[in-house]
């Protein structure tokens, strides 16, 4: 995974798998990294596969930017992450846009 | 008709990959779309995690894994001897709150029923039986 940080912006590459095993270094990699950001970008690009641990870590994060008033999104989902995160209302809890 | 294919494992997480493995190399030989294989590989995986976090309280937990495609229908059964639990019960996390509203949790079995086009639930002999169909395409 990778993350950039532009002032009170970050921008984190999720890649390959967020599953159970993965979803617990995710999670402490994008806690450790939100301290003053108003502005979080998840850019799935690379991500394939993500199952209900790796979700529960977005939705942690979208509480977080939310009580901050800050800035929330999703970018790059393929087809079939974008599929879950529709399905499981993550669509309408923050802008979530598909791979072009 | 295909034969089924069956995998004996212990339930711990750690089986994860040896169990996707498993139940892909079977949709692969029926030429399954992508999209299609990675919404059985994580429904796969709440279904397992499940087991391996929960139906075994005191460890040494065992798992069964039954795979075969009829008519272009993939079928997957999870047998466990654990305490029994059917996951159909589970009430449904509403999503259609905001935010700051909705709980983190809750979304695997959720996810499961949403996106296979069956589930079934059965304690039989002592033991839970899971079963997920989804269409190939």
């Amino acid at each position: 995974m990778k993350m950039q940080r532009d002032g009170d912006k970050l921008t984190v590459f999720a890649q390959g798998r967020i599953d159970t095993n993965s979803a617990p270094e995710f999670a402490s990699q994008v806690e450790g990294a939100l301290d003053g950001v108003m502005d979080l970008t998840f850019d799935f690009s690379e991500l394939e596969y993500i199952s209900s641990s790796g979700l529960r870590v977005l939705m942690i994060a979208i509480k977080e930017m939310r009580r901050r008033r800050g800035e929330v999104r999703i970018t790059n989902a393929s087809e079939g992450v974008y599929d879950i995160l529709e399905s499981t209302g993550f669509t309408g809890a923050c802008d979530v846009e598909m791979k072009a | 008709m295909s034969v089924e294919k069956v995998l004996k494992v212990a339930a711990d997480t750690e089986k994860l990959y040896e169990v996707q493995g498993f139940v892909d190399a079977e949709l692969e030989a029926h030429d399954c779309p992508m999209k299609t294989q990675m919404l059985i590989d994580v429904s796969l995986e709440e279904l397992f995690v499940n087991i391996a976090h929960y139906a075994y309280p005191e460890g040494n937990g065992w798992a069964e894994i039954r795979v075969g495609v009829t008519d272009g229908v993939a079928s997957i059964t999870l047998i466990d001897g654990g305490i029994p639990y059917d996951p159909l019960k589970k009430p449904d996390p509403d999503i259609t709150l905001a935010a700051e509203d909705r709980q983190i949790g809750g979304l695997g079995i959720y996810m499961v029923k949403k996106k296979m086009d069956e589930m079934t639930y059965e304690h039989r002999d002592g033991k839970n039986v899971l079963t997920i169909r989804k269409k190939l395409c």
